[in-house]
Formats: C-alpha cells, sequence, structure tokens
C-alpha cells in the first residue's frame, strides 16, 4: 500500500510540500528514505523509534514475525526515545541486530548518550538520524493552523551528528542516496557484530507528513490584538 | 533470622528477583550497594544522563521481558527520571525504580538536594513505597517489585540515605508470584456466544498480546474465527506480518486496510490494548471505530475495561481475563 507513495501532500491553501521537494530536487523524500531503510534492514532485526514526523511517516512501514520487536515511544510521546531506549534493547539482547531511529531535533535530546555508549563494555548499536534540519512535526503544525510563523521549529544546519559521532569514538556517517542508505544499514548491522556503534545521518528534504493532532488544533483568531509597544521592560537592582 | 546490613539486603533480595543490571549516574546517596554490585553478579551500566538511562531501562525491559532497575543520586538525579519513567509506565513497562532520599535526619531543613521524591512520582509509578525503618529494607524491595510485576509498570521503593550501613537481623521474604486472572465464566460465555454468531469478527491486538506472550494464542484464535488482525497504534509487533490475516497499525499514520477491516466489523475482540485514543482516532478522514460494534475487551487492568470506548449498551460486556488462560 505505500510502496507506491513517495512525497507527502500540501492541505489546500499551503505549499509547503511541493516547495520543499523544488528547493532540494537531490535529496529524498522520507517516504524513500524509509524504503531503502527497509531495504538494508536484517531479518530479526529489533528496531525503536521517536517522536516526530519522520519517525510517524514510517511507522505503518515495519511488520515483524515476533513480538519484542519494535520500540516506539508509547502514549507519553517523549522526543528523545528512539536513542536510548535501542542500546537498552541491545544491551539485553546482544546477539540481535538493532536499529534505532529519531529525528535531528529528538536526537539532539538524547544525545549526550554519545559520550557513554562507545566505551567497550557497552554492545554495538546502529542509529539512523532523520536530518531534516527542522523540528517537522510542529513545523507542519504552524504550516497548517499558525501561517507558516515558524517559531523555534529551526534547527543548527552547521552542526553535523556524524562528525560528533567520529569524535566520540563511533562510527559517523552521512548518507543522501536511497543506495548510499541501503548500503550504510547492512554495513553498519555487520560491524555490530564487530562492536562498532554507527551513527547513520540520513539527509533528508524537508516535505512533512500528516500533523499529530488533527483532532486538537483549530485556526487561533485574534481579539485583542497584540501589540509589541505594550511590552513593560522590568526592573532590576544593577 | 541472619545478621546482615541494609545494603547485603537490598542486594540479596535483588538477586532473589534475577535484577542483573542496573541503570543510572553514580552518587554517594547508593555507593552502599552500587559498591556491592560487581559482588552481586549486577551490572551497573553509568549513563551520561539519567533521563537516557530511565529510557535505556525501558528499551532492555521491552526487548526482553526481564526487569531491571534505575537509580540516580537523591535531589537532581533523581529528578531527572521523570519523564522516563511516565514513559515506561505508559509502556507498561515493570521497572524498579529506586530513589535514595535525602537523610531521615535533616529532611525538611531544605538541605543539600533535598525534594519531596514520593510526590514527584505519584502519577508516575503503579505503586511507591516509603522504607519506614532499616529492618524493613527486604520486606518493602520485595514488594515494590512484586508490585511492578503484577502492575506491569514502574514502581518505586524510596529509602532516606542514612538507613543504609546499618546492622539488621532479618529474615528474608519470599517471593509471590500470581498467576494472571482468567475472565469470570460468565465473561467467557458471554464472549464466546458474541464471536460465534459474529458475521464479521476483527481482532486488536495490543502491547498486551505482546508483553504476555500471547502471539502464538491471538494467531491461533485469529484462524479460527477467520478474523482479520488489526494491531494497536505503535504494536506492529503484535502479530506476525506475514500472516494472511494481519492488516497492520490503527491510529496515526497506519494501514488504511486495518481501518476500513475494523470499521465494518460487527464484533470487536480486543486483546491486551487498554483502546487509548491514539488507535482509535481518525486517520487519512476515515472515522473507523466501530461505533455500534460489539466490544470484547481484554485487559489486565480492570480500570481500564470500557474506560475509553464503550460498546452499544445492550452489548456492553466487560470482562477481565488474561490471555494465555483465556485461549488454551
Ligand atoms: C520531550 C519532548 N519535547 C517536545 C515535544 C514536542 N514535539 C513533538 S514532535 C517534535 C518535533 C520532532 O522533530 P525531529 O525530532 O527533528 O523529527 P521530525 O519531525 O523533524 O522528523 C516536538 C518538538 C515532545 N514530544 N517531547
Ligand atoms: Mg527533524
Amino acid at each position: 500500500m505505500l510502496t507506491g507513495l513517495d512525497h507527502e501532500e500540501d492541505d489546500k491553501g499551503t505549499v509547503w510540500n511541493k516547495e520543499a521537494r523544488e528547493r532540494d530536487r537531490d535529496r529524498m523524500s522520507p517516504r524513500q528514505a524509509w524504503r531503502a531503510i527497509q531495504a538494508g534492514m536484517p531479518e530479526d532485526v529489533i528496531i525503536s523509534s521517536d517522536i516526530g514526523n519522520n519517525c510517524a511517516i514510517g511507522n505503518a512501514y515495519p511488520t515483524f514475525e515476533k513480538g519484542r520487536k519494535y520500540l516506539a515511544p508509547g502514549l507519553f510521546g517523549p522526543c528523545g526515545y528512539g536513542f536510548p531506549s535501542i542500546l537498552g534493547a541491545k544491551i539485553g539482547c546482544p546477539n540481535t541486530p538493532v536499529i534505532g531511529f529519531a529525528g535531528d531535533g529528538a536526537f539532539g535530546i538524547s544525545m549526550n548518550e554519545m559520550s557513554s555508549c562507545a566505551r567497550k563494555e557497552w554492545p554495538a548499536i546502529t542509529m539512523v538520524i532523520f536530518r531534516n534540519y527542522q523540528w517537522g512535526a510542529e513545523k507542519r503544525n504552524s504550516i497548517l493552523w499558525f501561517d507558516d510563523n515558524f517559531v523555534g521549529t529551526e534547527l543548527d544546519p552547521e552542526l553535523s551528528f556524524a562528525k560528533v559521532a567520529n569524535a566520540c569514538g563511533s562510527k559517523g556517517i552521512s548518507v543522501k542516496t536511497m543506495e548510499e542508505t541501503t548500503k550504510a544499514i547492512k554495513q553498519s548491522c555487520e560491524d555490530q557484530k564487530k562492536g562498532i556503534t554507527t551513527f547513520i545521518e540520513v539527509i533528508l528534504n524537508q516535505e512533512l507528513g500528516e500533523p499529530f493532532r488533527r483532532d486538537a488544533m483549530k485556526k487561533p483568531v485574534r481579539v485583542a490584538g497584540i501589540n509589541k509597544s505594550d511590552m513593560t521592560p522590568q526592573k532590576t537592582n544593577n | 533470622m541472619t545478621k546482615m546490613t541494609t545494603e547485603e539486603a537490598f542486594i540479596k533480595v535483588l538477586q532473589i528477583h534475577g535484577i542483573e543490571n542496573a541503570f543510572g549516574i553514580i552518587g554517594s546517596a547508593f555507593m552502599p550497594i552500587s559498591d556491592l554490585f560487581p559482588k552481586a553478579g549486577i551490572t551497573f551500566w553509568d549513563v551520561a544522563h539519567e533521563t537516557n538511562g530511565g529510557l535505556i531501562a525501558d528499551g532492555y525491559t521491552r526487548a526482553t521481558g526481564k526487569m531491571s532497575m534505575v537509580v540516580a543520586q537523591n535531589g537532581p538525579g533523581i529528578t531527572g527520571l521523570v519523564t522516563p519513567i511516565k514513559t515506561a509506565y505508559w509502556n507498561h513497562t515493570p521497572l524498579l525504580l529506586v530513589t535514595p532520599q535525602a537523610a531521615n535526619k535533616t529532611m525538611g531543613q531544605g538541605g543539600f538536594q533535598e525534594v519531596e521524591q514520593m510526590n514527584l512520582f505519584k502519577d508516575m509509578v503503579c505503586y511507591q513505597e516509603e522504607v519506614r525503618d532499616p529492618s524493613r529494607m527486604a520486606e518493602v524491595l520485595n514488594r515494590v517489585i512484586e508490585k511492578a510485576i503484577r502492575g506491569s509498570a514502574p514502581a518505586q521503593i524510596n529509602i532516606p540515605r542514612d538507613y543504609w550501613t546499618q546492622v539488621i537481623d532479618i529474615e528474608l521474604p519470599p517471593i509471590v508470584r500470581l498467576e494472571r486472572q482468567a475472565g469470570g465464566v460468565e465473561a467467557i460465555n458471554k464472549a464466546a456466544k458474541l464471536l460465534s454468531e459474529a458475521k464479521f469478527p476483527v481482532i486488536l491486538s495490543g502491547a498486551g498480546v505482546v508483553i504476555g506472550g500471547a502471539i502464538e494464542d491471538c494467531k491461533k484464535l485469529a484462524e479460527k474465527l477467520d478474523a482479520p488482525v488489526c494491531s494497536g497504534y505503535q504494536h506492529n509487533d503484535s502479530f506476525p506480518g506475514s500472516h494472511p490475516l494481519a492488516a497492520g497499525p490503527l491510529g496515526y499514520n497506519g494501514s488504511k486496510a486495518a481501518m476500513e477491516l475494523i470499521s465494518k466489523a460487527d464484533v470487536v475482540l480486543a486483546l491486551g490494548t487498554r483502546l487509548n485514543p491514539f488507535s482509535t482516532l481518525p486517520g487519512y478522514g476515515i472515522d473507523y471505530w466501530p461505533k455500534n460494534a460489539s466490544i470484547i475487551q481484554v485487559d489486565m487492568n480492570s480500570d481500564r475495561i470500557g474506560l475509553t470506548k464503550k460498546s452499544n449498551s445492550r452489548n456492553l460486556w466487560r470482562c477481565k481475563i488474561s490471555f494465555t488462560a483465556t485461549f488454551k
């Protein structure tokens, strides 16, 4: 059902996804990345996921033959679940290939664990970071209900998670095509057997899928109006 | 009665329950026990942040079915555990939360690393208890572990840190493991009748099917009823994906096929699911929840039966049964 789908739709009156495709023509869409990832996943793999648009787009893709294989963040919905939970899975199942997934924002919340997990006592994992340079899931809400007013949705475009990974003593790579992605997933799972942890930064276009909470959102109206000139400076003792 | 220290008592109970892994950042408040970890066969996974430590523990248990413990320094170490403990709560993960507390001797004076740790986790765990006397260390720890298993959720033991390094004379408590309750006779008969008369029964399998080790049973039942199986939101691993009756996950970005199938059901057999809102909200503009179908809900926690979704009142039917006990 999903195999034919490549791109995310825009709601009537919005153009974000169309423009995102045109802006970065050479980059993969989230769905293309997911298909490339699936093509490289070993049998018997345990995967984790995170709260975020790219992870959520993938929610319907993975199927499993056994239980205890899919660790999604669940109903509390914390960003920053994908990386630590997959570390725990590997600690419990050291001989099973594992792949963690997180968006670049959510990964940032948990990335301090890069500084602990490369030590030789810790088992090796693969961690995929969906790099779209934005807190995408929330950004989709700004597009749909807040007229593209992007407050707090942009991430640092200069940051390289792959470089951070290398600096931590793990393997860090950055992939841009479907072919590279499939290859990197396969290689990293082989490398887990040799004790090598790989962080794969998957560079994506900025397309965004369905918002989480259509049910809970509505377009705000201005009633009293808000003016900058009403801002009152604080008094301090300095 | 045997003489031992409070930390020895603590470790011995961990050993009785086979708790082999602890996650946290080292701190003086629990050093008397971490000191014994290597001798006891317990690995201390020293993490970079407590919040990650708690989530690592959740991942460990969800992947293995085994319980682990999370521990941290009283105060700022413990406050870092709020997010992962509540996360584990809604993932139905049994987990031992060990919270060493500022010393009883000074508690309330606003001293170093002092915070109300029982209030902090009140809404995050299925059970919490503070050790009220050093001699009760083993008894309380044993109960807290049992409660986490029974409730399939985190449970907390709060320990005034001045209770360590005391000599006590105690008997180690016995393990009391309860078998999960099967449904009542009446409930099971009603369910059987509903299902045998159903024109289009659909099974909804949730986390409880994974946690309860009931995937095989669910498969057998689905084959017997020739009923398609939808999975709960984010529980794609609760039914074998290659099975011809597998329909895929419901909920946000889920499977359209699953949504269309369940919308046509006249009886929904909801196994190991609390029917959380994210598995039942409309998706792709399809309002798929079958409002007129009879719902048979199987959940280990009777408080969650009928909490979010009701069947038509004539057929409203409640039960509390365990997965394996029911299908065999
Ligand atoms: C701890 C926490 N903080 C904030 C949020 C709100 N939130 C939900 S999704 C999201 C954006 C996720 O962005 P990213 O991880 O980059 O993934 P993307 O949506 O871009 O794929 C945020 C901030 C949350 N769920 N959890
Ligand atoms: Mg992002």
